[in-house]
């Protein structure tokens, strides 16, 4: 659906020159939810904006549908994105122009009569939920009902894709799960292809099925959700993962609060990972009845990604060197992921204090 | 009542059809420059908007002629205007005396100023705004016309109003060059021959026009911001 082929995009700024975007390609299949993470400054809404071209890419070429974007003329492009819809962080709806009046901005010049037009403003705001406020202005609206008619108002060409710049980000977390939710019914309903940038990885747990992680203007890192977050490769994404499971703030919380830990010399902190069905299992058990082994929860945590549970857990193992090492490998066999975790210098003297 | 006025005002009284004539000539020279200054000051405004660095058409070159030529004419000092265009002004009305002559310095030195008004307020419209009808396969026609006019209605109105200030106090300016109007009436009559009655009387008509156009002008921003 969408494809994007070594595309480079340059600033030039007086005699400084600013890769905002590095040689990314990268492929939407049609009905993907696809999203795009990394911190601000990455170039993910540069890396957006070349998909309907508002960016044009210095290099590269950018494919949607079967029209290669990136050669059209301007006449083409413009008619080539009235099937691309956008929708903003802060919305940018017309002020000077009621609900109705900016669902149906796109509309003219589409063929279709005023009372057609009519019709669909109507539909879509059933769409969307907001049947009650088509009269009303934007700055009337909260910031939640200000982005269902921005997408109400993008997908009014019904388009095939629709790109979401941080469409999110300016809202409260209720609001946003509730936008997502909307989102999600729209990529099943409508079939729609969804392409959306963000800094949350809250955002793109809960909808997206496939990500890439974005990086001084690279893609680092893509794939699939469940492999992405189970068998993260580049450090970016952990960092990414581990805010996202809370994981951080966990061992935030340890480090600064060493004696939660109280760790002695045959104690080790480990991270431990499992997808799907060895969720079911009771593995930490057996590690005891096997190996002699205990294992302390300090903290855990199951998500369910794409219809898929994934755990996390931050465990002490508690037993001889050799039965620890017997336990992971065990554990590894059994497809469950084990990071040790790094003792930091503050847990240093209270261990050595122990062993005096 | 009437003796009253009668024996403060009497040089009005005498001559009140002089009166009522120069309150003509001032809204005659005020609505037609108005109207000229208001179509090319929205032009020009918005080329200055589109063509600016990262507007929608932009264009260097056009862009830095029309700002430097803007900064030139807004930097020429009105009472001088009038006499550097006099020339122009003969070629085009065909004499540089007169109310209908008074126009083209009133045009001249009301444009560049309008014209910056236009720019600021046009660059009050959200720039997402416009990214957002680019992203909607608007050309540029369309948003100048349904994104920029439309959303920018209640600002451009906001200084059309001051512009029509500022344009009242150029017509009374333009008295000395023999436009007529309240302004000449004020300082040739009321000035010159110690009728201080009549200079109060064409200040006050003044006032009025100006309290008129504003609240006009406000009850129209009223009306068009949400």
């Amino acid at each position: 659906m969408i494809e994007l082929r070594n595309v480079d995009v340059t600033f030039q700024d007086g005699k400084q020159t600013v890769k905002a975007v590095r040689d990314v390609s990268l492929k939407v299949e049609k009905g993907d939810i696809y999203g795009i993470v990394g911190y601000s400054g990455a170039g993910k809404s540069t890396l957006v904006r070349t998909i309907n071209l508002l960016q044009r890419p210095t290099s590269g070429s950018v494919i949607v549908g079967a029209q290669e974007l990136s050669a059209l003329p301007a006449k083409s492009l413009r008619t080539a994105r009235k099937k691309i819809g956008m929708i903003f962080q802060y919305f940018n709806l017309m002020r000077a122009r009621t609900v109705a009046g900016n669902i149906a901005y796109p509309l003219r010049k589409s063929g279709l009569s005023k009372k057609e037009i009519n019709d669909k403003v109507d539909d879509l705001l059933e769409l969307v939920g907001l049947v009650d406020k088509k009269h009303t202005y934007p700055s009337q609206l909260s910031g939640g009902q200000k982005q269902r008619v921005a997408i109400a108002r993008a997908l009014a060409n019904d388009p095939e894709v629709l790109l979401c710049d941080e469409a999110t980000s300016a809202l409260d977390p209720k609001t946003t799960s509730s936008i997502l939710e909307l989102l999600k019914r729209l990529n099943k309903k409508l079939s729609l292809t969804i392409v959306i940038i963000t800094h949350e990885m809250q955002v793109v747990k809960e909808i997206c099925n496939k990500v890439a992680v974005m990086d001084d203007g690279e893609v680092v890192e893509q794939g699939d959700l469940v492999s992405l977050f189970t068998s993260p490769k580049e450090a970016l994404t952990h960092e990414f993962i581990d805010t996202a499971t809370h994981l951080d703030q966990a061992l935030e919380k340890l480090r600064k609060h060493p004696t939660l830990l109280d760790l002695s010399v045959d104690d080790v902190l480990a991270n431990i990972t499992y997808v799907g069905v060895s969720t079911g299992t009771p593995l930490i058990a057996s590690l005891y009845a096997q190996f002699g082994v205990t294992t302390n929860i300090l903290y855990g945590n199951v998500e369910i990604l794409q219809q898929t549970p994934v755990g996390n857990l931050i465990v002490v193992f508690s037993g001889e060197k050799r039965q620890r090492e017997k336990a992971v490998s065990y554990l590894e066999s059994n497809n469950i992921v084990v990071n040790q975790i790094q003792n930091t210098q503050t847990i240093v003297p209270i261990k050595q204090e122990k062993i005096s | 009542m009437s003796s009253w006025f009668e024996t403060y005002f009497e040089n009005v009284l005498s001559i009140r059809p002089e009166i009522l004539n120069s309150i003509w000539e001032t809204l005659y020279m005020l609505g037609i420059s108005a109207l000229i200054s208001g179509f090319l000051g929205i032009i020009l405004g918005i080329i200055l908007v589109v063509t600016e660095r990262q507007g929608i058409l932009e264009n260097r070159k056009v862009y830095d002629f029309l700002e430097r030529s803007v900064n030139a004419f807004r930097s020429v000092p009105f009472i001088i205007m009038l006499t550097l265009i006099a020339p122009f002004t003969r070629f085009i009305v065909g004499t540089s005396i007169g109310t209908t002559a008074a126009i083209v310095p009133l045009v001249a030195g009301t444009v560049p100023f309008y014209s910056r008004q236009v720019q600021n307020a046009l660059l009050e419209v959200d720039k997402g705004v416009i990214e957002a009808a680019e992203a909607m396969g608007s050309s540029p026609l369309e948003i100048i016309f349904r994104v920029y006019l439309k959303e920018g209605l209640s600002s451009i109105i906001r200084v059309s109003s001051v512009t029509i200030i500022n344009l009242m106090g150029l017509t009374a300016m333009a008295g000395a060059i023999g436009a007529g109007g309240l302004g000449n009436l004020a300082v040739a009559r009321g000035y010159n021959r110690f009728q201080s009655d009549v200079t109060l009387v064409a200040t006050i008509a003044i006032m009025i026009i100006v309290l008129i156009s504003q609240m006009i002008g406000n009850f129209l921003v009223r009306k068009t911001s949400h």
